[in-house]
């Protein structure tokens, strides 16, 4: 194991927290961040800096990173800058010395290199020479932090408890990762393994996160917003190397020169020109999202599904209108393919359902009509994932009105449930009724069926699943 | 001598000489000692030595100024295609040196490239530029003049792999054109693949080099050649 992969396994695995900047405002983050520790349900020893107060949340205060009298493994500054680099330097480099414990630090105040200004930069620079030389890695400044789902580890201010899974947050926006992770909070459609708020990024980096969560066995898929960075080098040998692993999806401004700007000025790393970017994304098999809706939910698709192998796509509809739409946007895609029905299966649709239903006109499309039952989702669903010229499937469905939700999407789960784990094909769901039909989504989706609002998002979705099939077998030459 | 000393040579001698670019014999001579091919030819001094040289090689020729203070040659009358024979010869030579010696005050005259002209095939631009973040970045796309207006090109950072170069071919939006249309010849694809690992592996070995255009790099069923060849150093 690297040093870099220990150090960060110290550093989410923390078992003891100090918060310097503690608070017993409610407004301010050196609040937020031990309500969130509460939250989340963080185990480990919570130490609050706070000359002036006894106690916050029941976790007793101490008046300074001295006056700890045991280790502490991560250290998360809320005060200023130069009160910031005080205290390491006069606390808590002699704690280390004493104890050899501290491994990280994460600093999410500001007033260094986003300032823009000379001063600012070498007060990040020193700030990281300090920690560096006492053997402390740097996370920020300027973050949120991170956030472990199993250590239960958790610096933010903005997320409190989550649900464990497979998606791993890696961001230069600590503010839009979390927005991803409160987004998804409310219908369950993610579970959440790590998250990385860089900030400045002037010490831990997206590389160094990246290759780490590339070998970690709990991460399934990695949702990385990314300003800039400045070493081409590195990121390529990197980003192969964990591409190869799990799918990465990111979404990178800078298609634009004010996105450019703006990205620069946010995070100071160079944005880059945008088309070179593209071609790194396509040479190190990065599927990168072009906006916001595309990253989430591309990401909740593959945390979910399993690998497709290949880019034969069926459509099983309950909706004529959906599935017209559906069927386009797959031939319009140049990733994908209408999927291909043996003659077989086509004559025991045709037995199986109404007379008026439309069965492989075109190829790979099926429109059961409204008339179809609870049993009939079973059977549709179980006969097109046993096509061989079928890869993958996209579900379609208002749903109709007569037909209980939880029924159907049972029904429809159990077909999709019912293969072989290691032959398993993928299904994502489309509901046109939306948070009408909210029971039917929550059953797929607990089944491990993504649901989407549109038949085009369900499109990009797969495009996306078939764009990482492809890139995986490319690398592997 | 290898490909690097002979760039470093001629890399010397501009900085010599304030010069940011190769004169178009040495940039030929550099790429043809990185295996990226180009139309048989060479360099002459003098009338007598370019008639040499089209004698050897072959009507018809292409006759090009090398001169330290012209970069953009066809601006100014310093190209001249589809000389065919010994008297259309020596009259294009006086005519391109008092044509670019009246269009560029100061030329300094060092002589002219001829090379033999090239037959039917698909104009192809291919590229190399050095980005901050990335090093040596290579560009295909199809030539012509509307290039600039349609970038219709594609990028991949170096080291490109044949897969890389594969698809990068692939990808650009006039790609049915190197599939034998209208009467053009099916491109070698297999040609172009290797001229543009061949750029990358060019500006790899020598960091002093800011960009490359082998603009148009033509191509048919039979390979590929560059028949311009511009090298801008640093």
């Amino acid at each position: 194991m690297s040093e870099s992969h220990e150090q960060l396994d110290r550093i989410f695995n923390a078992k003891s927290i100090a918060v310097v900047g503690a608070s017993t405002d409610p407004k301010k983050p050196g609040h937020e961040i031990l309500k969130n520790l509460v939250a989340i349900g963080y185990e480990g020893k919570v130490f609050p800096i706070n000359p002036k107060a006894d106690e916050i949340l029941g976790f007793k205060c101490y008046r300074s990173l001295s006056e700890i009298p045991e280790p502490v493994d991560l250290v998360v500054f809320v005060v200023p800058a130069d009160l910031t680099l005080k205290i390491v330097e006069e606390e808590l480099v002699k704690r280390k010395e004493k104890f050899n414990d501290t491994v990280g630090v994460v600093m999410v105040g500001g007033g260094f290199k986003e300032t823009g200004t000379e001063e600012g930069a070498r007060k990040e620079r020193r700030l990281k020479e300090l920690l560096n030389s006492a053997g402390i890695r740097l996370i920020g400044p300027n973050c949120q932090g991170i956030i472990d789902t199993t250590s239960k580890v958790n610096t933010t201010f903005d997320v409190g408890d989550y649900k464990r899974g497979g998606v791993s947050v890696v961001t230069q926006s600590g503010a839009l990762g979390c927005s991803f992770l409160m987004w998804a909070k409310a219908h369950g459609l993610i579970g959440l393994d790590k998250f990385v708020s860089f900030g400045n990024m002037a010490d831990i980096d997206v590389a160094e996160v990246l290759e780490y969560l590339g070998d970690v066995d709990t991460t399934k898929v990695i949702w990385v917003y990314l300003e800039g960075y400045n070493d081409g080098k590195r990121f390529i040998e990197v980003a192969k190397k964990t591409s190869l692993k799990k799918p990465v999806v990111v979404l990178k401004p800078g298609r634009t020169k004010a996105g450019s700007a703006a990205a620069s000025s946010h995070t100071g790393a160079m944005a880059g020109e945008d088309k070179i970017w593209d071609a790194v994304f396509k040479q190190t098999g990065i599927i990168r999202a072009e906006n916001l809706n595309e990253l989430y939910h591309t990401v909740r698709a593959f945390e979910k599904l399993p690998q497709i192998n290949g880019n034969r796509i069926a459509v099983l509809t309950v909706c004529g209108g959906l599935g017209t739409l559906c069927i386009e946007g797959i031939e319009s895609s140049p990733w994908l393919q209408t999927a291909t029905f043996s003659e077989e299966y086509k004559s025991t649709l045709r037995e199986i359902l109404a007379p008026t239903a439309n069965v492989g006109k075109p190829d790979g499309y099926v429109d059961m009509t409204g008339s179809v039952t609870e049993k009939l989702h079973y059977e549709a669903m179980k006969l097109t994932l046993e096509e061989e010229g079928v890869d993958g499937v996209i579900f379609l469905t208002t749903p109709p009105a007569f037909l209980p939700q939880r029924g159907w999407a049972t029904e429809l789960a159990k077909a999709y449930n019912s293969q072989p784990a290691d032959k398993k094909k993928p299904v994502v769901a489309v509901t046109g009724f939306g948070d009408s039909a909210k029971e039917s989504k929550q059953v797929l989706e607990e089944n491990g069926i993504p649901v989407y609002d549109y038949p085009e998002v369900a499109v990009k979705v797969m495009e996306n699943l078939v764009k990482y099939y492809r890139y995986k077998e490319k690398l592997k030459k | 001598m290898s490909g690097r000393t002979i760039f470093l040579k001629y890399y010397e001698a501009a900085k010599g000489e304030g010069r940011r670019f190769l004169l178009e014999n040495e940039a030929r001579e550099v790429c043809q000692a990185y295996g990226i091919p180009v139309p048989d030819g060479g360099f002459a001094k003098t009338k007598e030595e370019a008639l040499g040289l089209a004698r050897k090689i072959g009507y018809p020729v292409v006759l090009k100024i090398v001169s330290p203070q012209v970069l953009h040659k066809s601006d100014v009358g310093g190209v001249k295609v589809g000389i065919s024979s010994d008297e259309e010869l020596s009259t294009s030579f006086d005519e391109i040196v008092s044509k670019v010696k009246e269009n560029v005050t100061g030329a300094e005259i060092r002589g002219l490239l001829v090379s033999k002209m090239v037959g039917k095939g698909v104009e192809t631009i291919i590229g190399m530029k050095k980005d901050k973040i990335f090093g040596p970045v290579v560009m295909f796309g199809i030539g012509g003049i509307f290039v600039e207006v349609y970038k219709d090109v594609s990028f991949r950072v170096c080291p490109v792999s044949d897969l890389d170069a594969d698809e990068m071919i692939r990808e650009i939006k006039g790609f049915k054109l190197l599939e034998g249309f209208r009467g053009l010849p099916k491109a070698n694809l297999e040609a172009l693949k290797d001229v543009l690992k061949k750029t990358c592996l060019l500006a790899s070995e020598n960091p002093e080099i800011e960009s490359i255009d082998l603009n148009p790099t033509v191509v048919d069923e039979k390979g590929a050649l560059a028949l311009d060849t511009r090298i801008i150093v640093s």
